[in-house]
């Protein structure tokens, strides 16, 4: 008789337990994000992927970052930046901060964390950095930052990937234990769990100096198809994705509490021409040689049409310089450019074009990258040219043309300026790595005198204007062509309030909730 | 009823010329297709894009399965993609029956060392998942356009598929080999080239030739996987694998895009393992 | 018994070391993983000095030798994409793979069973010939389509089931069903197959003269001697099934070792594909010594010496 009452006691006792479970996650305010990668590794030097910052920026914070609306450069976990001389910078540093794991914030953290970064040329972001010659404490909250030049793009270099300060005496155990890299920084959240290649968990920091988020729990989770990610944002699994597809704009504003935003990436779609065989190209010469050849292949190019192939998810645009970086112009920037097949036609026999084939590569990296490749495939065979595309998934891409620098003719990739700053977009540009198009000849030495003099060029106006400049010389001389800016559209729950920055990072330290 | 279905059953002859008619259609779809195809499979049109199938609202008789994202016409997509199938599905299985058969026939007929060899490679081999070896390959080859890439699809699948031929091989060898004649054979010092081609491969081909029928509908699903997966066969070059990849994006919005390449690769596998069962069924019905 | 476990588990070294062998040769001469350990602005020079901390540089033949002898330690090395042991990170996902591939065995035992005995006990019936009919149509069935199908019906459309990932215990009916139903359209002809047989036996005949009630002598004397066949294709089956269950993992986003060898061969992260596939390669031996073991307890006739 007992026994057939322990029974039911157990079940409401384990529906109890289930309940309140579940209450408790509610008042734990949860977010989830569906992104389509998480990071391969947490610590924020060894990882550059673009979804992976996402992650760490949660996390670290930097001295210097881009304000959330303005995108403008502003002192961060310092509290000023000062000039001291031309490769001198002094910056002081807030006194309210306390890292995750309850260290103090000061000097020595910072100088750790740079200091890791520039002893080690394995980390990937190392590269980035080694325009610092010493970095010193000058007093419990002050250092100092010696640069190897003058820096006119400090500002910009300072909040470069792998920027988030980290915990030095955590950093200094881990080193020692070694095993699993657990972050520990002073974000507006607190590192949880992960699991590889599923989620990242992680809580908010009820200490944060720009004071709490209202998110109690911020989730990361990869779903690396776009249709699932759509899925779980319509039954309220997740409450945010990103790269929406245009053909699902319409089920998500028609369901009920969920909505699409647009927004503006950092990303642009450039097509390298070849010039000249360069290392990996030993003897190539082909038609885009020509400059006429290569007039005529961007005549052949309707960015209209190709506006709409993405269903408008881009700004046509003639440059890499695109608004807020320094240097953007009206002439380059939200321009169709010129739509000519006849002259194309006509430039191609003037320069005697007879169907020698172009080499085109390109992979599907991007929102609808591989219908890009298609329509101007088609474009370029309308006014003659003998096209051989190559669409390759995006490692093989990366590693058999991208890495090798072996494309030939015609390639075509996203490239992203996170900086802000002009001095990446033709740092690449510079002699002894044009290995993507063999750029020779008078305007490219003229290119080569004004990449250098504005890499040290601190008055921003005249900065400014050798950018323009150089935009014009690409404009003259083709070694690339620029399709778009690419736009996104993310999927948002409205319970959330939130709109995507400039800088593209779902940083959610100022996001507010409405249940 | 209960008389016609136990006769069909027994017979199989129905089943199997249902799976004849259906390789044979695939076939000629495959020969045919620029003939068949109502329009150019890579031709866009940015006007006409994702179209329903014509018995929908808003479709068109022009295009009577509806078009793709980019406005191409899926039916005449789907007959071009056959000839892929068909390619990569039958070559694969000759490559992968080719070296098993060899490799199998050897180890069965020699015994020994070379046996001991060979029965741990396919040992090493059976225990690696097919898709796994095939995808661990094209890697480390990076995936190919074009007749290349035909090529390799071939190659990948036949390495990852002879170890199922091998084995097969390898044990029928073994059991023809102490037939009576094949050890008078021997005994009267004909050379082992000679009673392998002659004597052994006859008595053991039954089985290896119904293996290889459905092996076919194996090859081409694993073509349609690794092409899903965006490792197989590369654009522009269309296949049921790609389409189905493409339409994948599209299951909610525009269900045609990811049903049709799902039907057409259903269709055809089924035709390949019901010719396979009849065959199995005919040539055991002559042997005994 | 237990000389026969032993001298079967020392047959499995031979191909293991094929295996590496394999994969080295495989994997190696493709090219250099460094595609994800340098940033995309990264010259010449950068990729040179991470190739050499990675020994990269090092001899093909002095790089395999290594590899071997750490493998014999269980160290197969440290992934380049997640910088951390490579093994672990197989093994912390070897789990979720465990659950869908149990869950789908059930899945495909739970229909194949009732199935394989009625079309056999009915056979020719309306039943049967609708059976045949299915389980055709199944075999020709790529089964990432059919996932995408049931995705499409039951978590697009119905709502009822999570369309991804592995969060919520209900996650897995939907990857488990798909994989579950490419098993179970074998397994329910092979049961029919051999159940026809077993039933026309002399010793089940006997027990049916015996006057045992019909379902008795089918589930207890005829379903058990051809359960052998159905264990036998289960372990003929599961290196198939772990390579459908790749692309299976790749569409529901079930974060298994499946998917991870799907990232690591994409990579060319060849630490984690060596162990991955070590891994998988050793289950899959390891299920057919258990299908092997099987047999006399399923049949003690079946005796080992």
């Amino acid at each position: 008789m007992i026994r057939k009452r322990i029974v039911p006691c157990i079940l409401v006792m384990a529906a109890a337990i289930l309940l309140s479970s579940a209450a408790a996650q509610t008042e734990g305010r949860s977010v989830v994000l569906g992104v389509s990668e998480i990071p391969t590794s947490l610590d924020p030097p060894t990882d550059w992927n673009i979804p992976s910052t996402w992650v760490h920026m949660n996390v670290f914070d930097c001295l210097v970052w881009r304000d959330r609306a303005t995108a403008d450069f502003v002192p961060w976990l310092a509290s000023s930046v000062e000039s001291v001389d031309d490769t001198t910078w002094r910056l002081e540093l807030r006194e309210d901060v306390v890292f995750h794991n309850g260290e103090p914030f000061d000097a020595s953290a910072v100088v750790w964390t740079f200091q890791r970064i520039l002893d080690d040329p394995t980390m990937i972001t190392h590269p980035q950095w080694t325009w610092i010659a010493e970095i010193r404490e000058l007093g419990s909250h002050v250092v100092e930052i010696v640069t190897t030049g003058p820096e006119p793009a400090f500002m910009s270099k300072i909040s470069g990937t792998g920027c988030g300060v980290q915990a030095p005496e955590h950093g200094r155990r881990m080193a020692a234990e070694g095993g699993a890299y657990v972050p520990v920084g002073t974000g507006p959240f607190e590192f949880v769990e992960w699991e590889r290649e599923n989620f990242v968990r992680l809580r908010g920091n009820a200490n944060y100096f720009l004071g709490a988020p209202e998110i109690g729990e911020l989730v990361f989770r990869a779903i690396p198809e776009a249709s699932t990610r759509v899925a779980n944002l319509l039954t309220g699994a997740v409450d945010l994705i990103v790269s929406v597809p245009a053909q699902d704009w319409d089920r998500i504003r028609a369901n009920d509490g969920t909505t699409v935003v647009e927004y503006v990436t950092t990303r642009t779609m450039r097509l390298p021409l070849r010039i000249s065989a360069t290392a990996n190209t030993p003897g190539w010469s082909g038609p885009t040689q020509d400059l006429r050849v290569r007039q005529a292949i961007n005549l052949a190019i309707d960015r209209e049409t190709i506006i709409d192939v993405i269903d408008g998810m881009g700004i046509p645009t003639l440059s890499r310089v695109t608004p807020p970086t320094l240097g953007w112009d009206e002439a380059f920037f939200d321009q169709v450019g010129e739509y000519d097949p006849e002259r194309a036609r006509a430039l191609l026999a003037e320069a005697g074009y007879a169907g020698e084939p172009l080499r085109f590569t390109t992979s599907t990296a991007n929102y609808k990258q591989r219908e890009v490749a298609e329509v101007l495939a088609a474009m370029w065979e309308a006014v003659g040219l003998n096209i051989q595309m190559e669409i390759l998934d995006p490692t093989t891409y990366r590693e058999q043309v991208y890495f090798p620098a072996a494309n030939e003719e015609i390639d075509m990739d996203a490239w992203g300026n996170s900086f802000f700053d002009p001095w990446i977009v033709f740092d690449a540009d510079r002699e002894g790595r044009r290995e993507y198009n063999g750029w020779t000849g008078p305007l490219a030495d003229e290119a080569d005198r004004l990449i250098n003099a504005a890499a040290a060029e601190m008055d921003p106006e005249a900065r400014r204007a050798m950018y323009v400049e150089l935009q014009e010389l690409h404009a003259a001389d083709l070694p690339y062509l620029y399709l778009y800016l690419m736009k996104g559209m993310m999927g948002i729950n409205e319970r959330l309030q939130w709109s995507m920055p400039t800088d593209e990072f779902l940083w959610l330290g100022d996001a507010t909730l409405t249940d | 009823m209960r008389e016609f279905l136990r006769s069909t059953r027994r017979s199989m002859t129905s089943s199997g010329l249902l799976g004849l008619a259906i390789v044979l259609t695939v076939v000629v779809c495959a020969v045919l297709a620029p003939t068949i195809a109502p329009h150019d499979p890579a031709q866009h049109n940015l006007r006409m894009r994702v179209l329903p199938p014509m018995w929908l609202d808003g479709g068109t008789a022009a295009f009577p399965l509806g078009t793709d994202q980019l406005g191409r016409d899926v039916l005449s997509r789907l007959v071009h993609s056959a000839r892929v199938s068909v390619i990569v599905g039958t070559l694969g299985t000759v490559v992968a029956l080719g070296i098993g058969l060899v490799l199998g026939t050897v180890a069965g007929y020699f015994g020994g060392a070379v046996d001991a060899v060979i029965s741990r490679v396919l040992d090493t081999f059976m225990a690696i998942p097919f898709i796994i070896l095939a995808l661990a390959v094209i890697a480390v080859v990076g995936p190919q356009r074009g007749a290349s890439g035909v090529v390799l699809l071939v190659v990948v699948l036949g390495v990852s598929g002879w170890a199922d031929f091998a084995r097969v091989a390898r044990g029928e060898t073994m059991a023809a080999r102490t037939l009576l004649f094949v050890e008078s054979a021997r005994a009267l010092g004909q050379r082992a080239g000679v009673i392998l081609i002659r004597h052994i491969l006859p008595n053991i081909a039954a089985p290896i030739i119904v293996l290889g029928a459905l092996q076919v509908g194996t090859v081409i699903i694993a073509e349609a996987s690794l092409s899903f997966l965006g490792l197989g066969i590369q654009p522009p070059a269309v296949t049921w694998g790609t389409m189905l990849a493409d339409g994948r994006g599209y299951v909610a919005t525009a269900w045609w895009l990811a049903t049709f390449p799902g039907v057409a690769i259903t269709l055809t596998v089924v035709g390949s393992v019901l010719l396979g069962d009849w065959l199995r069924d005919a040539l055991d019905a002559r042997s005994r | 018994m237990l000389p026969y476990i032993l001298r079967r588990v020392l047959q499995m070294i031979p191909p293991l070391i094929g295996l590496t062998v394999i994969l080295f040769v495989l994997l190696r001469i493709g090219g250099e993983p460094v595609a994800h350990l340098v940033r995309p602005e990264a010259s010449p020079e950068e990729i040179a000095l991470v190739r050499a901390a990675y020994g990269f540089d090092r001899p093909l033949v002095e790089q395999y030798v290594r590899q071997v002898s750490r493998i014999i330690v269980g160290d197969f090395g440290t992934s380049v994409r997640f910088r951390s042991p490579a093994l672990p990170l197989v093994l912390e996902r070897l789990p979720a793979t465990l659950e869908l591939t149990a869950a789908a065995l059930l899945v495909a035992l739970l229909v194949a069973l009732p199935v394989g005995v009625l079309a056999a006990v009915y056979r020719n019936s309306w039943f049967d010939f609708i059976v045949t009919i299915t389980t055709t149509v199944g075999r020709g069935m790529p089964n990432f389509w059919l996932g995408l199908m049931l995705m499409l019906v039951f978590a697009v459309q119905l709502r009822w089931l999570p369309a991804s990932g592995r969060d919520e215990p209900l996650a897995v009916v939907l990857p488990a069903v798909t994989i579950g139903v490419s098993i179970a359209t074998v397994l329910v002809r092979v049961l029919r197959t051999a159940m026809v047989e077993a039933l026309g036996h002399d010793f089940v005949r006997t027990a049916r003269a015996k006057g045992l009630r019909t379902w008795t002598v089918v589930t207890k004397h005829a379903l058990r001697t051809s359960l052998i066949s159905v264990v036998t294709v289960i372990g003929l089956q599961t290196a198939w099934i772990i390579g459908g269950s790749v692309v299976v993992e790749e569409v529901f986003a079930w974060p298994g070792s499946g998917r991870l060898m799907l990232t690591a061969v994409l990579a060319r992260d060849l630490s984690v594909v060596m162990a991955g596939v070590f891994v998988f390669a050793l289950f899959v031996m390891v299920i057919n010594l258990l299908v092997d073991l099987s047999y006399s307890w399923l049949d003690p006739r079946i005796q080992y010496a």
